[in-house]
C-alpha cells in the first residue's frame, strides 16, 4: 500500500490580496512521479516552494511524513531536493557547487564517485566540467549542473520546477533518464512542474492540474476558457459554427476560469455512430490531432480538435486496441456533466 | 600661480625626503582610519546582516535611522563625542580627548551607519534565487549566514571600502576630538587645513597628493570589487 508522503490541507497563500494558492486537500504518495500542469501564474512554482518548505502558507498546512513545517527535523527536511526554474549556481566552480550540498549535509564519503555519477547522469563530462567556474557555463549547462547538485544528494523527494527549460534537444532524454534513475534506483518520489505536457505524460504516473491556484485532480489540458454566452437558462460555449457546449446558468462559469473536463471521463466514438442527445451529456464532433501512448499508466491520450479547441481524451490502452484511431480521423466525443469541474 | 608651482615642487621634496611631520600625519591618518574601519566592520556587518536578513518589529524604523545617520555631518559627530569624552562628560575619566583613540571612536561612529546601511542593502538586494537555493539545501542558521556572507563578499567589502573613503577624508572629527596636535593627533586632513590657513602650501599640497593617492586606491579597489561582484 502506498504511504502518504505529502498531505495538504486547506492550503492558502496570497500575494497581497491576490490568492495564488487555494488547495482544499490532496495527498501525494511515496514513489509517485507526479506531473504538475497549469498555465503561467497558476501557482505551480509556489506550490513546489511550499512542498520544499521554502515558503510558509498564510493558512492551512503541508504535512511531510506527518511533520509540519514547525516540527520537521533538519535531517528529514534534507531528504527534499528542489530544482528551481532558472537555477542559481553559487559563485564558485562546478566542483564546489556539487560538493556544497554534501559538505552541508555532513556527507564525508565517496565525494569523487558521487560527483562523477551526478555529472554523468545529467550528461556532462566530469573531466571537462568539474573545474569550470559558474560563469563559464551556458544556461543549459547551468541547468544541468544545478540538477547534478541535487542528484548528488540522492534526495528521497525531488521537486523539479520546469527542469527542461533551458535544455537543448539532447538534454530532455538525459534528464528523463536521470529522473527515472532517481525514481527506480534511489526510490525517490518525483514531483515535476512543466509546460511540456507530452514529456510529462510520458514520465508521470499521475498528473495534477493547477488553475488559478486551485488543484484539479487531472491535467488542465481541457480547460475551456473564453466567451460563454447566455442563451435562455444556459451558458453556451461555441467551439465553431456547429459544435457547442451548454451548461446551466447557475453554474456561474467565470470567463477566465472557465471549466475543465476530466480527460478520463470522455468517451470516444467513431463519427458514424449515432449519438442520442441526453440532457446531461455533451456530444461534440472533432478530428483526431494526436495520439500518444502513456507508457507509465498504459493509457492512450487522444487529442481531438473541436473547432479551435484541443480536447484530450484518455482511455486504457486495451480499449484503444479494440478500435484503433488514426490522426485526421473524424470522430465524436461525449461526456457527462460529472466530467466537468468548475475551478472555484 | 607662482606660489602654487613652488608649493608643488616643495611638496615632492617633502615626500621624497620623508619629512618627519608629513610622514607623522600620514601615519596617524592610516592608523586611526584603519582601526576605526575594522571596528565599524566588526560591529556594522552583524548589525547590517540582522537588519537586512531578518524581519522583526521596528526593523524599518532602525533602517530609517541608519540611513538618516549616513548624512550626519562629521562636526556633529565630533561635537557629540567631544561632549562625552571631555573632562566634564560621562567618559571624561578615560582621558580620550585629544588622543588618537578619541579620533578612532569618532571615526568608528562616522563609519558605522555606512557599513550598516550598505550591508543591509546588500543583504536585502540579495538575489531571491540565492536565498531559495541556499535554503533548499536544508542549512543550519550558521551555515546559512556564512554562505550568504560568502556569496555577497564583494558587495560587503565594497561597503567597507566606501566607509574607509569617507573616514580617511573627514576633517571634523579629527580636528575636534584629536585637537590637531603635531606628531600626535595631526592627520592629513587637519594638517592640510592648518598649513593652508598659515599660508604654507607645500606641506598641504604634499599631503593632498597623498590623500588623492589613497582616494584613488580606494576607488580603484571599489571598482575592482564591483566588477568582481558582477562576474564572480
Amino acid at each position: 500500500m502506498q504511504q502518504p508522503l505529502y498531505t495538504i490541507t486547506s492550503l492558502q497563500k496570497n500575494h497581497g490580496h491576490k490568492p495564488v494558492l487555494d488547495i482544499k486537500d490532496i495527498t501525494l504518495y511515496e514513489g509517485e512521479i507526479i506531473g504538475l500542469v497549469g498555465s503561467n501564474g497558476s501557482g505551480k512554482s509556489t506550490l513546489l516552494r511550499h512542498l520544499a518548505f521554502l515558503e510558509t502558507p498564510d493558512s492551512g498546512e503541508v504535512l511531510y511524513k506527518d511533520f509540519t513545517a514547525q516540527t520537521l527535523p533538519l535531517h528529514v527536511k534534507r531528504e527534499i531536493g528542489i530544482l528551481l526554474p532558472e537555477p542559481y549556481l553559487l559563485k564558485r566552480s562546478v566542483k564546489e557547487n556539487l560538493l556544497f550540498g554534501l559538505k552541508a549535509h555532513g556527507i564525508k564519503d565517496d565525494h569523487a564517485k558521487r560527483m562523477h555519477e551526478a555529472l554523468e547522469l545529467v550528461g556532462l563530462l566530469p573531466q571537462k566540467f568539474l573545474n569550470r567556474s559558474w560563469h563559464e557555463l551556458s544556461s543549459g549547462e547551468t541547468q544541468r549542473v544545478a540538477f547534478a547538485a541535487r542528484l548528488i544528494l540522492r534526495p528521497k523527494t525531488l521537486l523539479l520546477d520546469e527542469p527542461t527549460n533551458s535544455l537543448d534537444i539532447s538534454g530532455v532524454p538525459v534528464f528523463t533518464e536521470a529522473i527515472l534513475h532517481a525514481h527506480d534506483v534511489w526510490k525517490s518520489t518525483i514531483i515535476i512542474a512543466s509546460h511540456d505536457l507530452d514529456w510529462l505524460s510520458s514520465i508521470a504516473t499521475r498528473k495534477l492540474g493547477l488553475h488559478f491556484g486551485r488543484m484539479m485532480e487531472f491535467s488542465t489540458t481541457n480547460l475551456i476558457v473564453g466567451k460563454w454566452h447566455e442563451e435562455g437558462e444556459f451558458l453556451v460555449y461555441r467551439f465553431n459554427a456547429t459544435e457547442f457546449m451548454a451548461l446551466p446558468k447557475n453554474w456561474r462559469i467565470g470567463e477566465k476560469r472557465g471549466v475543465a473536463i476530466n480527460p478520463r471521463m470522455i468517451e470516444v466514438f467513431p463519427a458514424s455512430t449515432p449519438c442520442y442527445g441526453a440532457e446531461n451529456y455533451t456530444t461534440l464532433k472533432g478530428i483526431v490531432r494526436e495520439i500518444l501512448h502513456l507508457t507509465k499508466s498504459d493509457e492512450v491520450s487522444i487529442k481531438v480538435a473541436v473547432g479551435h479547441q484541443l480536447i484530450e481524451c484518455i482511455e486504457p490502452f486495451e480499449v484503444f486496441k479494440s478500435r484503433p484511431l488514426y490522426p485526421s480521423e473524424p470522430l465524436q466525443i461525449c461526456f457527462s456533466r460529472e466530467a466537468i469541474k468548475i475551478p472555484r | 600661480m607662482e606660489f602654487i608651482a613652488q608649493g608643488v615642487v616643495e611638496a615632492f621634496w617633502l615626500l621624497v625626503h620623508l619629512d618627519a611631520e608629513t610622514i607623522s600625519a600620514i601615519d596617524v591618518t592610516l592608523r586611526t582610519s584603519t582601526i576605526s574601519i575594522l571596528l565599524s566592520i566588526a560591529i556594522g556587518f552583524p548589525l547590517g546582516f540582522i537588519l537586512g536578513f531578518f524581519d522583526f518589529p521596528l526593523r524599518k524604523t532602525f533602517r530609517l535611522i541608519s540611513d538618516t545617520l549616513l548624512a550626519t555631518p562629521t562636526v556633529v559627530i565630533g561635537l557629540l563625542v567631544y561632549a562625552f569624552i571631555s573632562s566634564r562628560g560621562p567618559l571624561g575619566n578615560f582621558g580620550l580627548l585629544f588622543t588618537a583613540e578619541g579620533i578612532i571612536i569618532g571615526q568608528t561612529i562616522l563609519a558605522l551607519p555606512i557599513v550598516v546601511s550598505l550591508t543591509a542593502s546588500a543583504i536585502e538586494g540579495m538575489d531571491r534565487k540565492l536565498y531559495y537555493t541556499l535554503s533548499s539545501f536544508g542549512l543550519t542558521l550558521s551555515q546559512m549566514v556564512f554562505n550568504v556572507v560568502w556569496e555577497l563578499r564583494h558587495a560587503l567589502l565594497a561597503a567597507a571600502v566606501t566607509a574607509y573613503g569617507r573616514v580617511i577624508a573627514e576633517v571634523g572629527v579629527a580636528m575636534m576630538i584629536g585637537g590637531n596636535i603635531k606628531y600626535h593627533t595631526r592627520t592629513i586632513t587637519t594638517a592640510i587645513s592648518l598649513e593652508t590657513s598659515k599660508g604654507m602650501f607645500s606641506m598641504g599640497i604634499a599631503l593632498g597628493i597623498v590623500l588623492i593617492g589613497i582616494a584613488f586606491l580606494v576607488n580603484l579597489s571599489l571598482n575592482f570589487l564591483r566588477k568582481n561582484a558582477r562576474q564572480y
